[in-house]
C-alpha cells in the first residue's frame, strides 16, 4: 500500500509539473495572433520575417521542439531575415548534395568544432570545398559555426517533410512557403499600395486605367488569397493547439483529482478496515500500472471483508429457527415455538455439542433436555458433564438440580465457588458430592462450615459418598456441640452424617432424661431417622428440663474481648475437643467460643462458669456436680 | 452465494475490474440475506428465559406425621395411671402397664416415663417461677414423690426379664360379657351377625384384651358421652370395652364400623353403653364371684369357638417396630 501511495504522489508531482510548465509555442502562437492580428491585412505587412518563419516550421510538425526551432532562428535572425528564394534554394542544394555524398555528419563535425578545411583540403576534395564554402556563409552572416549547423538542422527538418508526407509538394515546404508568403508581402508592400487598404499614392492611383486597374485588383486579390490561406493554416494550427492545450489541462486537472481521490480512498481503506472500498474512481486513473496496483488493494480489502460477512451469514444461516427445530427433533424433542425461542440465544453449534454431552451422561429424557437447553449454555453444560464423567457428582443428583445448569442462577455460583474452595484445601470433592445439596449450599455458610470442621478437627472424618448436606446448613457448630456433650464424640468422628439430623438432637436428650443410652452408631441414627419416636418430635420440649439457664450467672456489663487463659481446664480434658467436669462432658471449642463472646460478669470465675454452661443441656445433678468440681478446684467460688 | 477468489498476483486489470463487482453484487445480496436472518434472530431472542421453578427438596427433616394410635394408647394407659396413688402404686402399676408381648412394650413405657418426667419438670418450672421449694409446697411434694415412684417402678418394667419370668409375669386378663336388657349376652350376639371373614380380626382384638396388649386401643375422654369407654381396633373391626378393675374387663360390643357416619355409630355406642351403666355396678360386685367368674369363662370359652379360636390360638401381632 506504502508503495502505491507513493506512485500516486509521484504521477500528482508529475501532472502539477506539467501543469506548471508554459506550453511556450502557445504563448508564441498567442503573442503572434495578438501582434498579427487575423483577417486584418495591413497587420501582416508588419509581421516579422523571422515571426512568420518560425510560425510555419512549427506549425507542421513536431520533429524539433518548439524552442529548440525557437533558438535556431533567434540565434540565426540575421541569416533568416536575409533569406529569399534563391538563398534557400542554394542551401537546399548543398544541403541535399552534403545528404547525397554522405557528408552530412562531416559538415556537422566541422561546423560544431569549428574545423576549417585547410585550401588544400578544398582542393582535393570537394566536398571539404562545400563544407568551406558552408562555413564562409556564416562567416558572411556573422553567425557562429555552431549555430549555423543548426540551420542544417531545420533543412534536416524541411526537407524530411517532403519524404514524409504524402504527396506533399516541394512547394508547401513550410520555410520555403513562408519566403513565398514574405515575398509576397514585400511585393505587395512595394508595387500594389494604391490598391491596399494601407498606402495610396494619388497621383499613380489617377493615371491608371480601368483594365490596369482590374489587373492589379486581381492580382492583389490573387495575393491577399494566398496571404491569407497561409494565416489561416496557422490560425487553424494556434486554435487547435489552443484546444489541445485546453484539453491537456483538463485532462491533467482530471488525473489529478482521480488521483487525489483514490489517494482518499487509499486512505480510507486504512482508517477503516471494516468499510468496503469503492473501485470507481482508480478505473478513471491514466496509469496502467497504479490502476492494477489499487484495484489490487481494493480487491483484497473488500474480500477480507466480504469473507467475514459471509462467515456471519453462515453462522446466521445456520442458527435459523428451522435448522433449531430439525437438530431437535433428531432427538426427540417438539418444542414450542416459545421454547424454540430460548434455545436460540445458544448457537446452534453449541446447542448440538450441549445435546450430545448430555447424552454421554444419559440425561435423554425430553422436559429435561430442553430444560436445561433453555436456561443453560455449553460451557456450563460441559463443567458439570465432566463432574459427572469424573464420578464426583451423579447424572441422578444433576437431574434433581436442575436449576445449577443456570449460569446466572445462585446455585450455579455457589456450586462452582464451593468446588474451587473444596479444591483448594485439598479435600476430594467427592466428599460433598453424594447429596448436590452440599455443593450447592451459600458458599459463605460451605466455608465458614469447613472451618468449623476444621476447629474441631472432624474435617479427617470426610468421607467419600457421605451424604453431606450437613455442611450448607446453619448452626453446625452448636450440633456438634450438642453431640459431644451427649457422649457421641466417637459415634460423629465414625459418622458426620448424624449432623444432617441435627434438628432431631432433642431426642437424644429425651433419651438422656430417661436414662436411656444409645451405644452404636447405627442404633444412633435409627433414633433420629425412626418415624416412631417416643415422642412426637412437636412435643418434645415439653418434655425436655435443661437446668442450666437457672444457674447461669448473670451478665453485669458490656462486651469485653479480652481472652480468659483456659489452661486451668486442661487437667479436665478428656479428648481433644472435650472436658469432663465433675462426670460432665463439656466441649472444648464451646467453652472458646462462649469466652470470645462474653459479656462482662461480676467475677472472672462467673465468666468462667458461664462459658462452660452456656449452651448445655444439663440435669439439676449435672450442673451441681460442675460447680462442686469447679469449687473444689478453686476455679470457681460458690456465691 | 459465493465469493470470486483471484491470484492478485497474476490478474489482469479487467479481472479485478469484473471480479470486483461480481463481490460487490454477492455482498449486496449476502447483505439482504444477513439483515433478514438477524431479524428473525432478534425476534428469537427478545424470548427471555425461563425460570425453573424447582419443588423444594423434600426436607430430610420431615415434620414427623403424628402416630395417632400410639398416641391414642399412651392416652388409655396414662388414664389408668392417673387413677394410681401412692398408696396403690405398687399393686396397680403393673396393671396399669402394657403386657411386655407388646410389639411397642418399650416405647409406650419409655413415654410414660416421659410423661412423669414432664410432670417433674412441670412442677420444677413452678417452683423456679415462684421461688420456692419443694418443701415448701406439700401438696406438690406428694405428686413429686408420686411421679417419681412412677418412673422408678416403670424403669423396673423396661428391665429385660428371664423368659421363665416373663411367661410368669404373663398376663391373663378376664373378659367379663354384658348382657343385653334381655338377658342375652349381647357380644355373642353380635358375633353371629357378622360374616365370618373378619373372626379372625375379631379374635386378635379379643386376645389383645385379655393377653394385655389392647390392640390400638383409645379410650374416649373428654365430655362425651362416651367419656369411659375404650375400643380396641383393627382396621373397621371394633371391640368395645370398659376395665372392670386390674384385670377384668367387661366387652361391651363388637362391630365392623362400615362407614364414618360417625352420629349412627356413636349413637349405637351410647345406647349400648348406657345398658352397660345399668349392669355395671352387679359385673363389678360379682368380680369376686368364682360362679359369676365361671360363667364369664365359659361364655369366653364360646366366644372364642365361635370365632374358631382357641385361648391358646396365637395373637394377630400388628407390624411395626419398636423405637
Amino acid at each position: 500500500m506504502l508503495s502505491l501511495l507513493r506512485q500516486i504522489h509521484g504521477e500528482q508531482s508529475a501532472i502539477e509539473e506539467q501543469l506548471q510548465l508554459p506550453n511556450k509555442k502557445l504563448e508564441f502562437f498567442q503573442e503572434f495572433f495578438k501582434k498579427y492580428q487575423y483577417g486584418v491585412m495591413k497587420n501582416y505587412y508588419e509581421m516579422d520575417k523571422c515571426d512568420l518563419i518560425l510560425a510555419s516550421l512549427a506549425a507542421d510538425d513536431d520533429s524539433i521542439p518548439f524552442e529548440e526551432l525557437e533558438e535556431i532562428i533567434n540565434s540565426n535572425r540575421l541569416f533568416f531575415e536575409g533569406m529569399d528564394m534563391d538563398m534557400y534554394q542554394t542551401f537546399a542544394d548543398t544541403y541535399i548534395n552534403l545528404v547525397e555524398r554522405n557528408t552530412l555528419n562531416e559538415a556537422y563535425f566541422h561546423l560544431i568544432n569549428g574545423f576549417v578545411p585547410s585550401e588544400e583540403e578544398c582542393e582535393e576534395d570537394i566536398d571539404k570545398k562545400t563544407i568551406s564554402l558552408l562555413m564562409q556563409l556564416a562567416e558572411t552572416y556573422e553567425i557562429p559555426y555552431r549555430d549555423f549547423a543548426k540551420i542544417l538542422k531545420v533543412f534536416e527538418y524541411e526537407l524530411a517533410l517532403n519524404t514524409n508526407k504524402d504527396g506533399f509538394a516541394h512547394a508547401e515546404l513550410p520555410l520555403m512557403h513562408a519566403l513565398s508568403i514574405t515575398r509576397l508581402l514585400d511585393e505587395t508592400k512595394e508595387k500594389y499600395l494604391g490598391f491596399s487598404d494601407v498606402l495610396i499614392d494619388p497621383v499613380y492611383k489617377k493615371h491608371m486605367t480601368s483594365s490596369l486597374k482590374q489587373k492589379t485588383k486581381s492580382a492583389m486579390q490573387g495575393i491577399k488569397t494566398a496571404v491569407e490561406e497561409h494565416m489561416s493554416r496557422l490560425k487553424r494550427y494556434y486554435e487547435l493547439l489552443a484546444s489541445e492545450d485546453k484539453s491537456t489541462r483538463r485532462r491533467l486537472v482530471k488525473d489529478q483529482s482521480q488521483y487525489g481521490k483514490v489517494e482518499q480512498d487509499l486512505y480510507q481503506m486504512l482508517k477503516f478496515p471494516e468499510t468496503v472500498a469503492p473501485e470507481k474512481d482508480i478505473l478513471k486513473l491514466p496509469n496502467a500500472s497504479i490502476r492494477i496496483a489499487a484495484l489490487k488493494q481494493v480487491y483484497s480489502h473488500n474480500l477480507a471483508i466480504y469473507q467475514q460477512k459471509e462467515n456471519e451469514y453462515n453462522q446466521l444461516a445456520a442458527n435459523d429457527a428451522s435448522n433449531y427445530r430439525i437438530l431437535l427433533a433428531n432427538y426427540g424433542l417438539s418444542p414450542s415455538d416459545y421454547e424454540v425461542g430460548t434455545i436460540m440465544n445458544n448457537p446452534l453449534v453449541d446447542v448440538e455439542n450441549m445435546l450430545e454431552q448430555l447424552q454421554k451422561v444419559d440425561i435423554k429424557t425430553p422436559t429435561i433436555l430442553l430444560s436445561i437447553l433453555q436456561t443453560s449454555n455449553l460451557e456450563t453444560v460441559s463443567n458439570f458433564v465432566g463432574l459427572v464423567q469424573k464420578g464426583i457428582i451423579t447424572t441422578s443428583a444433576l437431574i434433581d438440580n436442575l436449576s445449577a445448569l443456570d449460569p446466572t442462577s445462585k446455585d450455579y455460583e455457589n456450586m462452582m465457588r464451593n468446588l474451587s474452595l473444596v479444591q483448594q484445601q485439598k479435600l476430594n470433592p467427592r466428599y460433598f458430592s453424594t447429596n448436590l445439596e452440599s455443593l450447592l449450599a451459600d458458599h459463605q455458610l460451605f466455608k465458614t462450615n469447613l472451618e468449623i470442621l476444621g476447629k474441631y478437627d472432624l474435617v479427617s472424618s470426610l468421607k467419600t459418598g457421605i451424604d453431606s448436606s450437613f455442611i450448607g446448613k446453619e448452626n453446625l457448630q452448636e450440633a456438634i456441640d450438642t453431640l459431644l456433650e451427649l457422649g457421641y464424640e466417637s459415634n460423629l468422628e465414625e459418622c458426620l452424617e448424624l449432623l444432617n439430623h441435627k434438628d432431631r438432637f432433642a431426642r437424644l436428650k429425651l433419651l438422656k432424661s430417661l436414662n436411656m443410652g444409645v451405644s452404636t452408631t447405627e442404633e444412633l441414627l435409627t433414633v433420629l431417622t425412626t418415624e416412631k419416636f417416643i415422642v412426637p418430635d412437636s412435643m418434645i420440649k415439653d418434655y425436655l428440663y435443661n437446668a442450666v439457664p437457672f444457674y447461669l450467672p448473670t451478665p453485669t456489663g458490656s462486651t469485653t474481648k479480652r481472652n480468659m487463659d483456659l489452661s486451668k481446664l486442661d487437667e479436665f480434658q478428656t479428648s481433644s475437643r472435650t472436658y469432663t467436669i465433675g462426670g460432665v462432658i463439656i466441649s472444648k471449642n464451646k467453652v472458646s467460643s462462649n469466652l470470645a463472646t462474653q459479656r462482662q460478669f461480676a467475677r472472672p470465675s462467673d465468666r468462667l462458669l458461664h462459658s462452660i454452661l452456656s449452651g448445655s443441656y444439663l440435669s439439676n445433678q449435672e450442673v451441681e456436680s460442675v460447680i462442686t468440681t469447679l469449687s473444689d478446684k478453686k476455679i470457681y467460688v460458690k456465691k | 452465494m459465493e465469493y470470486i477468489v483471484l491470484n492478485p498476483d497474476e490478474a489482469t486489470e479487467e479481472q479485478f475490474i469484473s471480479t470486483i463487482d461480481a463481490n460487490n453484487r454477492t455482498a449486496r445480496l449476502m447483505r439482504s440475506e444477513i439483515d433478514k436472518l438477524r431479524r428473525v434472530a432478534a425476534s428469537a431472542k427478545k424470548t427471555k428465559k425461563p425460570i425453573i421453578e424447582e419443588e423444594p427438596a423434600e426436607q430430610k427433616e420431615v415434620i414427623q406425621q403424628v402416630d395417632e394410635d400410639f398416641e391414642h394408647e399412651i392416652e388409655y394407659y396414662l388414664s389408668l395411671i392417673k387413677e394410681i396413688t401412692l398408696e396403690n402404686i405398687d399393686e396397680e402399676i403393673t396393671s396399669a402397664l402394657p403386657s411386655r408381648k407388646h410389639y411397642q412394650y418399650t416405647r409406650i413405657l419409655n413415654r410414660l416415663k416421659l410423661e412423669s418426667i414432664r410432670n417433674l419438670k412441670e412442677i420444677k418450672d413452678l417452683l423456679q417461677e415462684e421461688g420456692v421449694s419443694l418443701e415448701d409446697l406439700p401438696d406438690f411434694q406428694a405428686e413429686y414423690s408420686l411421679e417419681l415412684k412412677k418412673i422408678a417402678l416403670i424403669s423396673k418394667a423396661l428391665e429385660p426379664k428371664q423368659a421363665e419370668e416373663e411367661q410368669a409375669e404373663a398376663k391373663q386378663n378376664n373378659l367379663i360379657f354384658v348382657p343385653t336388657t334381655g338377658g342375652d349376652i349381647r357380644i355373642l350376639d353380635e358375633i353371629d351377625a357378622i360374616p365370618a371373614e373378619y373372626y379372625d380380626r375379631f379374635n386378635g382384638l379379643f386376645q389383645s384384651i385379655k393377653d394385655g396388649t389392647f390392640k390400638n386401643v383409645q379410650r374416649f375422654s373428654g365430655n362425651s358421652d362416651l367419656a369411659g369407654l375404650c375400643e380396641v381396633k383393627d382396621f373397621k373391626v371394633r371391640v368395645i370395652f370398659v376395665r372392670l378393675n386390674h384385670d377384668s374387663y367387661a366387652v361391651i360390643s363388637a362391630f365392623i364400623k362400615k362407614s364414618d357416619n360417625d352420629k349412627a355409630y356413636r349413637t349405637s355406642t351410647i345406647k349400648k353403653y348406657y345398658d352397660y351403666q345399668n349392669v355395671e355396678s352387679s359385673l363389678v360386685s360379682n368380680l369376686e364371684n368364682e360362679e359369676f367368674m365361671q360363667l364369664q369363662r365359659d361364655y369366653e370359652q364360646e366366644l372364642f369357638r365361635k370365632l374358631s379360636t382357641s385361648e391358646k390360638a396365637p395373637v394377630l401381632q400388628k407390624k411395626g417396630g419398636e423405637a
